[in-house]
């Protein structure tokens, strides 16, 4: 029972998690670009954000900077999609204390898992 | 031996030895030649009669005063018999200073060394009478003709139906034909299958005096085809003369180098997909991922069928509504890899696969961009060219296709891996005012060099053009092209790409396709801001 910011330009992405997320019985918020997910941050002050990284306006790591520079414990899982997703930024990732990092496609109970240790 | 004994009699005594016999002296040109042809001695006659000085003359060879319109032949008939010790004789036609022709009764005396070699030649020239000198010339003409006419092309005398009078050996020694298969028959006979009809349209608008040249192909003998350029002039007389030549050489180059650029374009075809692949792929992953995620919340309903507190109701509409999903994730995969095939077929679904609707067209091919083109670029399409039912482009969709993928690839490389827009937009033009059309320099901005259309063949500083055009202008708001390498964009192979990124045939492509369609380009750009490329195609 927590509440969730899932950001992702994917409508079927956003659709398939917003699915399982609320069947796991969490509160879902949706955002479809970089520039809204970090809007929406500060009107919801969820408990754990999830976003992907490449989409437009804003990408995923520039969000997660932007949320880690005012709430530096701040639960963040970021899923990517297979492109552009260098060693380098895996690790910018890390380095920047995201709690998760997921690659597409993987399944929902890796998220759950990760969902589950991110909210401790 | 006799002719010999005289000869050396005449050298001696009355030509070279005997300079003061005066009367001779004056209607005789003399000369004298060493083997290796060049001139030793003229007399003043000789001099007089070319119009040469002695001193342009000697150390030169006969050349200098040749006409060349006699056969190399003559001379090497005269050179063997004089160099086996014979006098020749015969008639030479020689070319003044002045560039005038004259005709002369030469005769070649040998002359020898100490030993009775052979070590050159006089010639004792009289200058022929007017009579001889027309009929000379006559001849000679004659024999010019009977030479092209055997032996440089085809020959046809027709009559005034398109029927054989006569034919030359050169065509019935290409051809395979005997003179007395075709004397009497139609020439239209002779047409390969789906050429048939063409000799006579042709025939049939001859004027008297105009000549008419045309190219088409004709079965031999043997029943092979070849391409055949012809030159049908109808005489005085209302037949007709034809001059044929075999071109299939230059024409299979042609076809060659067709098939060639057609290989190319679909190379280049293969290039912009590999430069696509991982953005289906994100694609297709994203597709999988959906199909495998609600296949999980399948499972997870599974479960929820063993619990007590989940009603059969919310079980059934949420098994309905995974597999829906998963139904419309499969077909959207499937989809995709449509697409990509219908994309990289070598060969257009039909022969050429004509647009009926550009903007149609241009909505799917946009489609296709949004899969392939990473989410953080953004299409906006501004269809306005509408009412276009009935306008034929001279493009196939495949091509507009690939044009619209090598344009939209170039804006997504622009964009330099930030979020971007790529605008689309069509609209219909009446005529082109002011343009700077190119596939060479142009910026607004910046002072214009003169550009040359390949398209248009126009030459100048702006593009006008008259008639009803559809315009496609694809804009980006990327980092723009350097003004200074604007007029290289498309030359094949120029890339500012690094290697393995593109290949540099991306926009020389799109350059040949619009050529082809008799379309425009008009690039403009800034740098840091962006770029736009206007197509312009009649219709």
């Amino acid at each position: 029972m927590a509440k969730i910011l899932l950001i992702d330009d994917e409508e079927q992405m956003r659709f398939l998690l917003t699915r399982m997320l609320t069947r796991d019985g969490h509160e879902v918020f949706l955002a479809q670009d970089g520039e809204e997910g970090v809007q929406s941050y500060y009107q919801v002050n969820p408990d754990l954000v999830i976003t992907d990284i490449i989409m437009p306006k804003k990408d995923g790591l520039e969000v997660i900077a932007e949320i880690l520079a005012t709430h530096p414990t701040q639960p963040i899982i970021a899923m990517s999609g297979g492109r552009r997703i260098l060693a380098a930024e895996l690790e910018h990732v890390k380095a920047i204390g995201t709690k998760g990092m997921l690659q597409k496609p993987f399944t929902l109970q890796q998220l759950q898992e990760l969902i589950s240790v991110a909210l401790g | 031996m006799s002719k010999l004994t005289k000869f050396q009699v005449f050298k001696s005594d009355l030509v070279v030895e005997d300079p003061s016999d005066k009367p001779l002296h004056e209607r005789t040109a003399i000369s004298k030649t060493n083997l290796d042809g060049i001139i030793t001695y003229v007399n003043a006659t000789f001099c007089k009669e070319c119009g040469y000085s002695p001193d342009e003359l000697i150390g030169q060879t006969h050349k200098k005063i040749s006409s060349y319109v006699q056969p190399k032949s003559l001379f090497k008939g005269m050179w063997q018999t004089v160099k086996s010790g014979q006098i020749w004789q015969g008639e030479i036609c020689n070319r003044h200073k002045n560039g005038k022709l004259y005709w002369s009764n030469v005769s070649y005396y040998p002359t020898f060394d100490a030993e009775g070699v052979v070590n050159g030649n006089i010639a004792i020239r009289f200058k022929v009478t007017q009579e001889q000198q027309i009929r000379l010339t006559q001849k000679l003409k004659a024999e010019q003709y009977d030479s092209i006419i055997a032996g440089v092309a085809g020959f046809w005398h027709l009559d005034k139906t398109g029927r054989f009078i006569d034919i030359n050996d050169q065509y019935c020694l290409a051809s395979g034909y005997t003179r007395e298969t075709l004397i009497h028959s139609p020439v239209s006979d002779l047409e390969a299958s789906g050429f048939e009809g063409e000799f006579m349209s042709v025939f049939n608008s001859l004027q008297m005096e105009q000549p008419q040249y045309f190219e088409t192909k004709h079965k031999r003998q043997d029943g092979s085809t070849w391409d055949l350029r012809i030159m049908l002039s109808r005489q005085l007389n209302e037949s007709v003369h034809a001059f044929t030549w075999d071109i299939s050489a230059k024409k299979q180059e042609e076809r060659e180098k067709k098939l060639l650029l057609k290989e190319v374009y679909y190379l280049q075809k293969m290039e912009s997909v590999g430069r696509l692949t991982s953005g289906i792929s994100n694609d297709i992953n994203n597709l999988l991922m959906a199909i495998s995620g609600y296949n999980e919340l399948n499972k997870f309903s599974a479960d929820d069928v063993l619990k007590e507190n989940v009603s059969r109701e919310f079980i059934y509409s949420e098994l309905l509504e995974n597999s829906k999903q998963i139904d419309i994730s499969i077909k959207r995969t499937k989809d995709v890899i449509d697409k990509m095939l219908l994309y990289c077929r070598r060969e257009p679904v039909k022969n050429d696969d004509p647009i009926v609707n550009i903007n149609q067209s241009l909505e799917s091919i946009v489609e296709f961009l949004r899969a392939s083109l990473p989410s953080t670029i953004t299409f906006e399409l501004n269809l306005l060219a509408t009412d276009l039912l009935n306008a034929a482009l001279n493009l196939g969709n495949a091509e507009l296709h690939q044009i619209m993928m090598n344009l939209c690839i170039n804006a997504h490389d622009a964009f330099e891996f930030k979020p971007g827009k790529i605008r689309i937009k069509t609209t219909l033009r009446d005529g082109i005012e002011n343009e700077y059309c190119q596939k060479c320099p142009l910026v607004s901005d910046v002072e214009i060099v003169e550009f040359h259309c390949n398209s248009c063949k126009k030459t100048g500083n702006t593009l006008d053009i008259s008639g009803r055009m559809v315009e496609i202008s694809v804009k980006d708001n990327g980092c723009g092209v350097d003004p200074l390498l604007l007029n290289r964009i498309f030359d094949p192979f120029f890339t500012t790409k690094s290697v393995g990124e593109g290949t540099g045939l991306g926009l020389s492509t799109v350059c040949g396709m619009v050529d082809k369609a008799s379309g425009h380009i008009i690039v403009s750009s800034q740098l840091g801001k962006g770029t736009e490329v206007k197509l312009f195609f009649p219709i």
